[in-house]
């Protein structure tokens, strides 16, 4: 059958899907205004005309409905609105069904998916048994990590459990419930949905790695894995190509301005955060209106004052520019922070006659050290992986060149993959490596910190 | 009286401090001198009102690159003078006419010997000058009979002569045997028109009224060579006829061809270097110093003075320790040219030592550019070489008085004239830094203004301690703000205002950072929205359409992120999980790896030779594919329904799909999910475990499904909390760079200037990033970053002015 009849059959059974299903939702909501809780009534909202038909007979049982809102239900806008809901819900059954069932329809033919699929069986069904082992023994008062832990041995865990006295009162049907097929399902797909997402984040940082154990220079890698790992690539990066410089200019321009930034905007959030003056909601939304102006805008106009001054492919000319960037942005985070800090510490301070110098240096500082640490870091992780600013102001210049001892991290490595003189996909890999790891550890060190910190800055302003 | 004020007031507005002074407050007035000194200053001290000119108009001179031959060197060639003619017993009338003007005199002391006085009156300029009025006077335009030698000057020529007609002697032309018509080419069509043009014409002159064909197939071609010969007392002009040597005969009105002879008695070639003018069988050669002619251009003629002069300058360059080069003797070239052609001589000086961009201070030239971008173009002098015979020698030359060979003359001497981009950037420098200033003399003016006013009113004035005591208090402020504000003034601020201008101009292309360009005002602005210009219909329609597809981008990519994150948080946080740190640990992922990563790799991994193809086709997904129809044929033997949703020729084409840019827009938003969800995740579990667990107890007492507490008690909280975010999302990727432009470059179909270069998946700014780097078209750039400006600026504004803190304060 040609594509088009495919399509106009699936269309088809949306729509009647969709019919079907705005029709018993609504009538369902008619049982519940009129007061029909129980089973029985409620299967018959799935049927659909001569449901319509009875429904529509039953006495209103509820006392404070009347005909009126039962109409209300009926009417085109709360129809369409139910349609709506539907019609989304549908749309995502589908769009998770039909995949799901390619595959499972592959998984006859190909051995691949067959093994693949069985895998992760495998693996979902011995999550759902620890998972039910440690309610089991959550439920008869063991909590607690160690306990978890022991759930994860297989069968002999789960008599580990049942010898044990439980520490709580529990009925024998509330220890039943733990392995009803209503918790087993649930526990089954929530497993399910958590493994294949940890797959499909974890697969591209295994091609990742795997990319830069091989040593392909210009073919692109195919496989997950490569046949002979070796450490080409890495000896390749330090030898033959200047990475280590670019991780040098890189890591001067992220110092520099971590240090000269924090300390130009400090001194100006603290005048924003404590004091008001003429011209401070002014300045205030200056500020805001100058982070939206895409940063690109200044490009050209830094290019030319660069090459006025000659500092064109200087990459530690660049911190000048991240850190003219980061003002008002940072200079929003601190002084919302700062606004914080109760005034009556500033108050008492000047009572006991302190200048305003020293209020700020012995009182203001300390308290906001964890924000002035978060601006820190934050100014120091921007430009690692910034592209479009050295890109254009180091590589671009009037008088060309070849000379790649300019470049920072993030021109290096996008050339190994975009420009052909170049070309090299291992060291790619490579690259991403050493820089990607400890930027990633950091941040999974310090996730909750730096979340926290970026949500303080959207909501408390 | 308020006026005695008012007086002070505007004396403080000239000299700041002024007005301090006559209230008797000396140390302020100290103060804002001191300030006023700084500012004059630095105005004079970056000018050249007061420069020195060695010689007359040397800030334009100085611009050619070269060293002058200092007045000495003329001085010695007086010596020259002396030997080459007075001593052979010969004159040069009018040079001897410049000495006595300049009261410089030849003695004869002795047979054949000379003494002289008075050379130090010699300058380099006179002297220029003299030998320009020289060179024009041996060298008039003139109008030669080919056949009688009579030579015509050119006024009497153009009064009496009519009718004449210009030759065309050097082309090529085709001949339409059939209907007795010749064409040529019409060279002036750029290439990649495939129809090229031929316009008819007659053998030797242009037609008037011709005809314009487009293909000359079948037709004989005829090459004109240019070259005149005389046989038979008939001049003829040579053609290659189909490779056969022919000759014309110079007739208009009758077209006659002979062989060429290649027996004797040969034809002779006449040097004809002019253009020919003709009627009937009568031709006059135009002669004219420096007209091009057929490639050639015509030289000035040789004097005596000249050989003599050339002569002296061997001679100073075969001098041991000799410093002088042929850059400088090109300099010298062009004086001399300079002082045959007078008005180019005055545009260069116009141009080259101009007030404002050569002589004035940072402030006023600051103001002078940026109002005007530059005026003097780059120039680039060819014309000088119609001295090269007279001036560097020819081949008829001996070695001593021949200079070719001994120095290097360049081609052409390009000046760089005002650079508007440099010019632009000065210019806000020195008006952000006047701004500055200003604010000192507003402080100044009205401190005059409010002091004298108290002192009429006989109130009490502060001690200038105390004053400025005071000011430091209550402008604490303002004073720690300044480094910030004075950084931020020059990095952020001057290039906004820069990029802002540049949208105004008409900068494009590649020379243009170097060149000048000029204020277009809204031109490119109503361009965009008129779709029948050539700028509109390219850029205009781009921009509509790279505008739709980055709203749809962001609110599509900003949506999925939110409600992925929230169904993972949702289910991270079920009580079923367990090891609950751990699964998010590993969930956060895609957030902890830098972006930039991240996205090249989703580049490589999706390539059409890549991992997940390669994936696919092991699985069977493509067979699948494949059998259904959308994959694995070419584009064009589809139905339409297949080309609805083609995914590729042999592999899935995810992101360089040309034909099928839904497919390809689809995929990124399906990839960027991958790239944010995480943090939105953690951002909700967050969120999720400080909502108040009685909450849901209290749902439970009241009977409420799972599904109902989700909807309505943390859906809500954890939307209302985040709401915020979501915003700053949207607008993070409507400006989201990093995704667009190294997973898909632009997406399929880029680099195209009939469809403004912009790609099929290029959101704005990566759109722009490409115009300004790849394809050098600043302006249009800067058009479209002002407009991103107005709406995402705009809304920004709006939504925070609205949050709580900003209305506190």
């Amino acid at each position: 059958m040609g594509l088009l009849a495919y399509f106009l059959i699936f269309l088809a059974l949306f729509i009647v899907l969709a019919v079907y299903f705005v029709n018993a939702f609504i009538l369902m909501d008619v049982l519940e205004k009129k007061g029909y809780e129980s089973h029985k009534y409620r299967l018959k909202a799935f049927i659909p005309i001569y449901g319509n038909k009875v429904i529509k007979k039953l006495d209103i049982l509820s006392k404070e409905v009347n005909e009126s809102h039962i109409n209300y239900l009926y009417k085109p806008y709360y129809i369409y609105r139910k349609a709506l809901v539907v019609v989304l819900i549908e749309f995502l059954v589908f769009l998770l069904l039909i995949p799901l069932s390619v595959i499972f329809y592959l998984s006859f033919i190909n051995n691949k998916i067959l093994t693949m699929l069985i895998s992760l069986l495998i693996i979902v069904v011995y999550l759902v048994y620890q998972g039910s082992v440690a309610e089991y023994g959550r439920k008869k008062g063991y909590e607690g990590v160690k306990y978890d832990l022991m759930a994860l041995v297989p069968v002999a865990g789960f008599f580990y459990f049942k010898a044990k006295k439980p520490l709580k009162e529990t009925s024998r049907e509330s220890l039943k419930k733990v392995i009803s097929l209503k918790n087993i399902l649930m526990r089954f797909f929530i497993n399910a949905e958590l493994t294949i997402m940890v797959v499909i984040v974890v697969l591209p940082v295994l091609y990742i790695f795997g990319m830069a154990f091989s040593n392909v220079r210009t073919d692109i890698p195919n496989t997950l894995w490569p046949k002979n790992p070796n450490f080409q690539a890495f000896i390749f990066l330090t030898k033959e190509t200047n990475f280590w410089t670019w991780y040098r200019n890189t890591l001067g321009i992220a110092v520099i301005n971590m240090i000269i930034g924090t300390i130009i905007i400090t001194g100006a959030s603290y005048v924003f955060a404590r004091y008001s003056f003429k011209g401070k909601k002014a300045g205030l939304l200056a500020i805001l209106v100058l982070q939206a102006f895409p940063s690109f805008m200044g490009l050209i106009a830094m290019y030319v004052l660069f090459w006025k001054f000659g500092l064109l492919g200087k990459p530690l000319a660049l911190s000048i520019l991240y850190i003219g960037g980061s003002i008002p942005g940072n200079l929003w985070l601190i002084k919302g922070f700062l606004s914080q800090i109760p005034k009556d510490l500033d108050e008492s301070a000047m009572i006991d006659g302190a200048s305003k110098v020293k209020i700020f240096t012995y009182i203001i500082l300390p308290l906001a050290v964890p924000i002035l640490t978060f601006v820190a870091v934050s100014m120091f992780m921007g430009p690692w992986m910034d592209y479009m600013l050295p890109s254009y102001l180091l590589d671009h210049m009037v008088d060309a060149g070849d000379a790649t001892d300019r470049w920072t991290l993030a021109v290096g490595i996008y050339k190994f993959i975009n420009d052909a003189n170049h070309l090299n996909y291992s060291a790619f890999a490579a690259a991403s490596l050493i820089v990607g790891i400890p930027i990633a550890v950091l941040y999974m060190i310090f996730q909750k910190y730096l979340i926290e910190g970026i949500m303080a800055g959207a909501t408390k302003g | 009286m308020k006026l005695k004020s008012i007086l002070k007031a505007i004396l403080s507005f000239f000299i700041w401090g002024l007005g301090q002074l006559l209230n008797r407050q000396y140390l302020k007035a100290l103060f804002f001198f001191a300030v006023f000194v700084l500012f004059i200053g630095i105005e004079l001290g970056t000018s050249k009102y007061f420069y020195k000119e060695d010689y007359e108009h040397q800030l334009a001179y100085e611009k050619i690159s070269g060293n002058n031959f200092d007045d000495e060197w003329y001085h010695h060639l007086l010596g020259y003078y002396v030997k080459q003619f007075r001593e052979n017993n010969k004159t040069y009338p009018a040079f001897e006419e410049y000495l006595v003007l300049n009261d410089v005199s030849i003695i004869e002391i002795g047979s054949g010997r000379f003494t002289w006085s008075g050379e130090e009156n010699i300058t380099e300029a006179s002297f220029i000058e003299w030998l320009a009025s020289d060179i024009e006077k041996t060298s008039p335009e003139t109008y030669t009979n080919i056949i009688t030698d009579d030579v015509i000057e050119k006024d009497e020529f153009l009064n009496n002569i009519v009718d004449y007609k210009l030759l065309k002697t050097k082309e090529i032309i085709y001949y339409d045997e059939d209907n007795d018509i010749y064409y040529y080419e019409n060279i002036g069509r750029s290439i990649e028109e495939e129809e090229r043009e031929y316009i008819e014409t007659n053998f030797f002159t242009e037609k008037e009224n011709p005809a314009i064909i487009n293909k000359v197939t079948g037709f004989l071609k005829y090459e004109k060579s240019g070259e005149i010969y005389q046989y038979n007392e008939k001049y003829y002009l040579k053609v290659k006829v189909n490779g056969d040597d022919k000759l014309a005969l110079l007739n208009l009105d009758v077209l006659s061809f002979i062989d060429y002879p290649t027996t004797p008695p040969l034809a002779v070639q006449k040097n004809i270097y002019g253009p020919l003018y003709g009627k009937g069988d009568d031709f006059f050669e135009h002669y004219r110093p420096g007209l091009i002619h057929n490639g050639v251009r015509l030289q000035y003629k040789e004097t005596d003075f000249m050989k003599m002069f050339r002569t002296a300058m061997v001679t100073t360059f075969n001098l041991p320790g000799n410093e002088f080069d042929g850059t400088d003797y090109t300099k010298l070239m062009i004086k001399v040219y300079f002082g045959l052609n007078p008005e180019v001589r005055e545009d260069f000086l116009d141009g080259y030592d101009h007030f404002f961009y050569d002589r004035a201070g940072l402030f006023t030239r600051g103001y002078w550019a940026v109002s005007t971008l530059g005026i003097t173009k780059k120039v680039d002098y060819r014309s000088f070489h119609a001295l090269d015979d007279i001036m560097i020698g020819t081949e008829k030359d001996g070695v001593s008085s021949s200079l070719k060979g001994l120095i290097a003359i360049s081609p052409s001497v390009p000046l760089q004239g005002h650079v508007s981009t440099m010019l632009l950037l000065e210019g806000l420098i020195g008006v952000i830094l006047s701004l500055f200033f200003f604010i000192f003399l507003f402080w100044s003016v009205k401190d005059a203004y409010v002091t004298s006013n108290r002192k009429i009113k006989k109130e009490e004035i502060e001690s200038d301690r105390k004053y400025f005591k005071n000011i430091w208090d209550k402008s604490f402020e303002y004073i720690v703000l300044s480094p910030a504000l004075f950084v931020l003034a020059f990095i952020s601020i001057m290039p906004i205002a820069f990029g802002f201008i540049i949208a105004f101009t008409n900068i494009s292309g590649n020379e243009s950072m170097m060149d000048t360009f000029d204020w277009v005002g809204l031109k490119n602005f109503v361009k965009i929205f008129n779709f029948a210009s050539g700028l509109g219909d390219s850029f205009g329609r781009a921009f509509w359409r790279v505008l739709s597809w980055t709203v749809v981008w962001a609110v599509f990519s900003t949506f999925t992120v939110f409600f992925g994150g929230f169904i993972q948080a949702l289910i991270l946080n079920s009580e079923k999980v367990v090891f609950r740190k751990l699964w998010r640990t590993i969930l956060i992922l895609p957030w902890a790896i830098p972006a930039l990563l991240s996205q090249m790799v989703f580049s490589v991994m999706f390539k059409e030779k890549g991992v997940v193809n390669q994936l696919l086709n092991s699985i069977g997904i493509s067979d699948i594919l494949k059998n259904i129809g959308i994959l694995g044929k070419p584009y064009h033997s589809l139905s339409k329904v297949a080309q609805f949703f083609y995914l590729g020729p042999e592999n899935i084409q995810w992101f360089s799909n040309p034909h099928n840019a839904t497919f390809v827009r689809a995929t990124l938003i399906v990839v960027n999910i991958w790239l944010g969800f995480p943090y939105f995740m953690a951002l909700m579990t967050g969120v999720m475990t400080a909502i108040d667990k009685t909450l849901y107890e209290a749902a439970d007492i009241d009977g409420a499904t799972g599904f109902q507490k989700i909807t309505k008690i943390t859906m809500p909280l954890v939307l209302y909390s985040t709401a915020p975010i979501l915003i700053m999302t949207f607008s993070g990727n409507f400006n989201n760079f990093g995704v667009i432009y190294f997973i898909t470059g632009g997406g399929p179909n880029t680099g195209s200037p009939h469809r403004g270069f912009a790609g099929d998946t290029d959101i704005l700014i990566s759109w722009m990033y490409k115009l300004t780097v790849d394809y050098s078209v600043y302006n249009m750039a800067s058009v479209f970053s002002v407009l991103i400006f107005f709406f995402v600026g705009s809304i920004t504004a709006w939504n925070l002015s609205r949050t709580r803190a900003f209305q506190e304060d």
